[in-house]
């Protein structure tokens, strides 16, 4: 029975049951982007109305003065630094994580369970508990309060070396066949030109996943830029946009009408996560399912 | 070049005279560790992660420990105490809350998250009109900050006027305190974990559910199964290296909770949702007691290790 | 070739266009400048977040403009304050302290005691600050063993904010405000509205937990003759029954009159009087801003007289000097802080209400400058019965009466939710209080 290529991507509904399973899938997926709908048709409101249609899906008056608001404080500065210190920090984590995953994977030497085991405490460990000394340390070195350039080396110092993704090479270099490269081994090529010209090429989905997986978690980094930053336009977009922030984060009073600007201020910030996910979602999925993240 | 002229000549000799005539270059290039032939360079391959790993992540993380047993509080040197940061824990009435919540808050966090996100993969899985969206959706939270996680949840779930509560009242469901009853406060937190987390967990399943094939199951429903038993018997059997993994990570994302507790309900109402790290947070950061804060932490973080350890033991036996 | 040319040029320019914005950043900035010796740049932190951080950060701006090319300049830095002390702490001890921050009364009495902190009675005299000029209450409190440790900037208190509109629905006369308990509860009643059992509307708002019972049953106890410590700072929890009796009314509010309701969060509580879920809100003058941007119809009153006078909180915010390697530099702070005391006027008007110096509250610009009478009259008024404040002991956040996840917010959840009963959790608090006392 011949079929059709198209078909082969999508099953077809079977029956009245599998149609109603499909639409109770869809309509659960509508639910699942509720809140995000909610924070940008808030972000788009006047202030009166925040308080009057809290729950109206689109705006009556709609405004982009809250946006204005927003921006008004040096949101591109923080925006170009946050950039700055995720892509950095990113890439390197890329390389040294892709580095000993190899190894780990891989070669054989004393001290392999070891390092392993390391990789995987520290997965465990709650990071609060490390934050203090370590700012302490940064202090001392004196990497701090002095300009900008220092502040970015400061943010990304403790991201370079990042034990998720050393976990994700190696498991991912497991499961790859070992046969390519054992004969490339005995032809005589070096393990580094094997890392390079073969393992590397073979590991583009990983490193699909794995980027944007440590791209999204660098982004979101909180507690240590907050930390680490002194002057207002070091500041990253997460830490900088604390100044909009309600009640419970920030902390102290707060002035109500300032609802509208908050949720602009959250959709700014979730903006270039959320533009970078929906470009390379389906590298990023298929890249991690098909042989990316796993046990 | 030079080098291997060398090695080669050395070991040429060796075999003409048949004497172990092996240099110290010889001997460490050729050397055994497990009955297999060193590679020196993995060394290499690790430098540049273990170089800045030891320096801001083991050192900070000795240091931590270390300073679990001292009195430090930022200012001024610390002093040694012994385990009384420990023994002060066990006996402090605030901790035991914390944990008990933290537990409470896992129990419905990880089956939940791990529930859902089954159901998101086998549906995204079945490759039905319009699942690359229904997958978008499902992951999109994910991407998110836990600010604009905690900042958008708070409004949902407001007992008054919460768009959730709106919702049931529409059933003749009366008004619900999702962040302001201490009896729900940790069903709501968990609900909006779920809804952040579950995308994660999701594409985990789907890579499982990619890795059997689908012979098997077709081979399972033309024997007679229906969906279900095909599921029970055929799927989730196979899928357990997978779920092991979600169960495993999931448990630690569960015991470690603080960030979006911090940003909703700062522990409130009535403490109900302080979480370990929450209490952690509020001893090191709001009462600069650093010794007390890490020897919590430490606590905590031998409970994870314990917890991990049996986790993984009890799927190798599943599996085996 | 050229493709890879062209990237390779498009990346330079993209490289030398940010480099020269961060250049520009700098040579702009007067830490440069500094460098060159020819400006003094003193470093100030401050928590102050949403209106607050607005208003403060016009008071900054305006030393600045004033300052121009006259060798200092402020460097105003936002300092989230969940991690103000940590980064504080850190940076003291190693010696990174910024010149000043701003602070609350009695809270920071313990970075006194570490030396953290300096005393200002010195520096502040040598630039010529008339410390005769202040409230002498308002130098008191922010006295910490000895000296004073803080520059008070105003003085507050917390009223009761009310929803005109539906008062008057309620047929209630705004012009004559609640004076006792009664008259309060016959108010927050006719103003409650209720779907069944849920109430929609709280007459009176108080939140299920944290900050704002806590803060009530302070000032309730307090008026009924409860004290967290005697005045000598030896003795904890003085009549306890006082305390016990003035638990039992915020549950009352909750369970017997039903004019509060705890659905209501704690850091929802700005939010919630704002949208109308209820009519009477106790809270301090920091509030008046984003209603009165938000058009809301309300005025002000002073907390009636529930126990056996009008007592009410009582609150000084003010500015602390911090450590410095260069103690040349504790001079040129106190000049700053002088100009700022004596130019606080719009701090005193629009950020708070009133101000700790008696000069400036002398003046004509203070009594017509600000908020319309209708919003600030009940913290003015209340202004006269303010007295209870924060412990000025190291151990001060053990005895805040106003804050969340605190101890005492955290004991007294505890019997809001009906998990403790009240003389239980007043003798647990007294126990800690008696220990913080003892070790001073």
């Amino acid at each position: 029975m011949p079929r059709l290529p198209i078909v082969t991507r999508r099953r077809p509904l079977r029956g009245t049951l599998d149609a109603f399973l499909w639409a109770l899938g869809m309509a659960f997926a509508l639910t699942w982007a509720v809140p995000l709908v909610q924070m940008i048709s808030t972000s788009l409101k006047p202030p009166g109305e925040v308080l009057t249609h809290a729950l109206a899906w689109v705006p009556v008056h709609p405004t982009i003065q809250p946006y204005i608001d927003v921006f008004k404080k040096p949101v591109l500065e923080w925006l170009l630094n946050s950039v700055v210190v995720t892509v950095t920090s990113t890439v390197m984590s890329l390389i040294t994580g892709a580095m000993a995953g190899y190894a780990l994977a891989r070669l054989h030497f004393p001290g392999r369970r070891l390092v392993f085991w390391a990789v995987l405490i520290v997965l465990m460990i709650p990071t609060e508990m490390t934050i203090v000394p370590l700012f302490i340390g940064a202090l001392r070195t004196g990497l701090v309060n002095r300009g900008l350039a220092d502040t970015w080396v400061a943010m990304i110092i403790p991201q370079v070396a990042s034990a998720f993704s050393v976990y994700l090479f190696r498991n991912f270099f497991l499961s790859l066949p070992v046969e390519l490269e054992d004969s490339a081994a005995i032809d005589g090529a070096s393990r580094f030109r094997i890392f390079v010209a073969l393992a590397v090429p073979l590991a583009r989905p990983a490193m699909v996943a794995a980027s944007i997986l440590l791209f999204t978690n660098y982004w979101n980094t909180f507690l240590w830029p907050l930390l680490i930053s002194f002057q207002d336009n070091m500041k990253t977009l997460p830490v900088g946009m604390l100044i909009f922030s309600p009640g419970g984060i920030g902390g102290g009073p707060t002035d109500i009408n300032a609802y509208d600007t908050v949720m602009a201020a959250m959709t700014v910030l979730s903006i270039p996560t959320l533009v970078a996910f929906l470009v390379l979602q389906r590298q990023f999925i298929e890249g991690a399912t098909g042989a990316g993240i796993k046990g | 070049m030079a080098q291997i002229g060398r090695f080669a000549r050395a070991e040429r000799d060796a075999r003409i005279r048949g004497l172990p005539r092996r240099d110290l270059w010889w001997r460490v290039r050729n050397a055994r560790w497990a009955g297999r032939r060193i590679d020196w360079s993995a060394y290499l391959f690790l430098l540049p992660f273990l170089l800045p790993f030891t320096v801001t992540v083991l050192g900070a993380i000795v240091f931590g420990v270390f300073v679990s047993f001292t009195d430090w509080q930022i200012v001024g040197a610390p002093h040694w105490v012994g385990v009384s940061n420990y023994a002060q824990a066990m006996g402090d009435h605030w901790v035991v809350g914390a944990w008990s919540n933290t537990l409470r808050y896992a129990m419905l966090y990880v089956p939940g998250t791990l529930l859902v996100a089954l159901t998101m993969a086998l549906y995204v899985n079945g490759q039905r009109r319009g699942y690359v969206l229904a997958r978008a959706a499902f992951y999109m939270p994910n991407v998110i900050s836990v600010t604009v996680v905690g900042v958008v949840w708070v409004w949902i779930l407001a007992t008054q006027h919460g768009l959730l509560n709106q919702v049931l009242g529409y059933f003749g469901i009366a008004p619900i305190g999702w962040l302001t009853d201490p009896k729900w406060v940790l069903i709501g937190l968990a609900a909006t974990s779920i809804w952040w987390d579950a995308g994660f967990i999701m594409v985990l399943l789907l890579a499982g559910l990619q890795d059997i094939p689908k012979e098997l199951r077709e081979a399972s429903s033309i024997d007679g199964c229906n969906d279900a038993q095909t599921l029970w018997h055929v799927t989730l059997p196979l899928l357990r290296p997978a779920l092991s993994l979600s169960l495993t990570l999931l448990t630690i994302a569960g015991l470690r909770v603080f960030s979006q507790i911090y940003i909703m309900t700062n522990g409130g109402p009535a403490d109900a949702s302080q979480s370990v790290i929450g209490y952690v947070y509020e001893m090191g950061f709001g009462k600069y007691q650093l010794g007390y804060a890490a020897a919590i932490s430490m606590m905590l973080f031998v409970t994870i290790l314990i917890v991990t350890v049996v986790q993984l033991r009890v799927f190798r036996e599943m599996t085996h | 070739m050229t493709i890879r040319y062209s990237r390779r040029k498009a990346l330079k320019l993209a490289g030398a266009a940010a480099g020269g914005a961060v250049l520009s950043r700098h040579l702009a900035s007067p830490h440069l400048s500094f460098a060159q010796g020819r400006t003094t740049e003193l470093v100030h932190w401050s928590w102050y977040s949403a209106s607050d951080n607005t208003d403060w950060s016009k008071l900054i701006d305006n030393f600045n403009e004033a300052h121009k090319g006259k060798g200092v300049q402020i460097r105003h830095e936002f300092v989230p304050d969940d991690t103000y002390g940590t980064k504080l702490l850190a940076a003291a001890a190693t010696g990174n302290a910024p010149d000043f921050g701003t602070a609350q009364n009695g809270r920071t009495a313990q970075w006194a005691k570490q030396g953290v902190t300096v005393a200002m009675e010195g520096p502040l005299k040598q630039a010529g600050l008339d410390l005769s000029d202040f409230d002498r209450r308002s130098l008191q409190v922010c006295t910490y063993y000895g000296s004073l440790h803080m520059l008070p900037m105003d003085v507050s208190t917390m009223a009761v904010l009310l929803n005109v509109p539906y008062a008057r629905a309620a047929g209630l006369d705004v012009s004559k405000p609640p004076q006792t308990a009664a008259d309060l509860i016959e108010w927050a009643q006719k103003m409650t509205v209720r779907q069944g059992d849920t109430i929609t509307r709280s007459g009176w708002m108080m939140t299920g937990s944290g900050a704002l019972p806590l803060v009530i049953w302070n000032v309730v106890a307090y008026q009924m003759g409860f004290r967290r410590a005697s005045p000598d700072l030896k003795k904890a929890g003085l009549n306890p029954t006082a305390g016990v009796l003035a638990a039992q009314w915020v549950l009352d509010m909750f369970d017997k009159y039903k004019v509060s309701t705890r659905s209501i969060a704690d850091s929802d509580r700005y939010r919630a009087f704002g949208a109308g879920a209820a009519a009477m809100f106790f809270t301090g003058p920091w509030a008046i801003r984003g209603y009165a941007d938000a058009k809301l119809n309300f005025i002000s009153f002073p907390i009636p007289k529930i126990g056996d006078n009008r007592s009410s909180y009582y609150e000084v915010d003010g500015v602390e000097m911090y450590v410095q390697k260069d103690k040349g530099r504790y001079a040129a702070t106190a000049e700053a802080l002088k100009w700022l005391s004596d130019n606080s006027l719009p701090w005193v008007t629009t950020g708070r209400v009133d101000t700790p110096r008696k000069s400036i509250r002398a003046s004509a610009a203070f009594k017509d400058g600000g908020w319309p009478a209708a919003y600030k009259s009940g913290f003015l008024e209340g202004m006269a019965e303010a007295q209870i404040t924060d412990i000025p002991i190291a151990a001060a956040p053990d005895f805040e009466i106003y804050g969340s996840s605190i101890l005492p917010a955290k004991t007294m959840d505890l019997v809001w939710s009906k998990q403790m009963s009240p003389s239980a959790a007043i003798s647990s608090l007294t126990q800690k209080w008696q220990a913080d006392l003892n070790a001073g």
